[in-house]
């Protein structure tokens, strides 16, 4: 999934918000379903409380930046940030806090934990 | 000769005006110029007529409150004087008179309330664009707000039937919206974020049913 952010950051370079709008509403649905696995599972388990507590924290502000972009794509598209130069900008920053929020998520899950 | 004494007497007007002026009196109207001067206070009154206007108008869009509740003062005193004194019923038809042009007032202003918002509304009979369901990947869904998955919107969605009859027309959203299929475990969740197919296939057995990667 982070993967297909990347392959995002690099269509918002090359000037195609639209399709890079097209990715990041494929890549939220997802996100958020195996998301919510997540917390569940590590919720379930009794000694892991305080790491669920963590995953879900990195979860809802991955969300956040998601839609965040979602956002920002769309006000690009709309014309409202100006030129598409301005615009590629400010998408770009917005996916890269998305993917550092990727990040924050994959070092908040415990390793060698199968469920 | 008469045009002449005209044009004198407005300098003089106008120039007694730009002297005083600075001491902040009040100008005093020219003897022979009074046309000039009434022309004067109107323009400076030009504030006070917009005000009066638009109160006026305002009274009149609201039906005239206050002389309504005035005459709905006098016609209720009036009824019930006759009432008591036993008047003839003809009387009391007079005075309900007045009381019934009021209801109909009344009923016209509540009707043109009622009927601007709908016309407004249906003279403009685009999509407002206002929310799109997750998962579904057409442009227009870009930037707008999305219907969030959660446990309250999933009864209303989860099968064909369900979304054909809650968002009928909703068909591209039916299709995509159901494609995106919740893991049944963290693995396979892992297998979307961590581990390549192999590994997953190593941990759960070479012939175990590799998942439909999300």
């Amino acid at each position: 999934m982070q993967s297909k952010l990347i392959s995002t950051i690099e269509m918002v370079q090359q000037g195609n918000l639209s399709g890079a709008g097209v990715e990041l509403l494929a890549i939220v649905p997802r996100v958020t379903l195996a998301g919510r696995v997540v917390i569940q599972t590590l919720q379930n388990k009794g000694d892991l409380s305080m790491k669920a507590m963590r995953t879900e924290t990195a979860y809802l502000e991955l969300l956040s930046s998601l839609g965040s972009c979602d956002i920002v794509i769309g006000q690009g598209l709309a014309g409202r940030l100006g030129s598409i130069t301005v615009a590629q900008i400010q998408v770009l920053e917005e996916l890269r806090s998305a993917d550092q929020e990727f990040k924050e998520l994959f070092k908040a899950l415990p390793e060698d934990f199968e469920g | 000769m008469i045009d002449d004494d005209y044009t004198n007497s407005t300098r003089e007007g106008a120039t007694k005006q730009t002297t005083t002026a600075p001491k902040r009196t009040q100008p005093e109207p020219p003897q022979n110029n009074l046309c000039a001067f009434v022309v004067q206070k109107i323009t400076a009154m030009k504030g006070s007529i917009a005000l009066a206007v638009a109160l006026g108008s305002l009274e009149a869009s609201t039906g005239f409150g206050i002389f309504r509740c005035q005459k709905m003062n006098s016609v209720k005193s009036h009824l019930h004087s006759s009432i008591i004194s036993d008047a003839p019923s003809s009387i009391n038809d007079e005075l309900l008179v007045p009381l019934r042009s009021i209801n109909r007032r009344k009923l016209i202003r509540t009707l043109l309330q009622a009927a601007i918002p709908g016309v407004a509304i249906m003279s403009s009979p685009k999509a407002s664009e206002a929310a799109c369901l997750s998962g579904d990947t057409s442009t227009e869904c870009i930037g707008v707000y999305k219907l969030p998955l959660d446990d309250a919107v999933e009864s209303f969605i989860d099968t064909p039937e369900h979304l054909a009859k809650m968002a009928p027309g909703e068909s591209k959203s039916l299709k995509n919206t159901l494609s995106i299929v919740e893991p049944e475990s963290y693995l396979k969740y892992q297998l979307y974020f961590h581990i390549t197919e192999q590994q997953y296939r190593s941990k759960m057995g070479p012939t175990s049913p590799v998942p439909e990667k999300l």
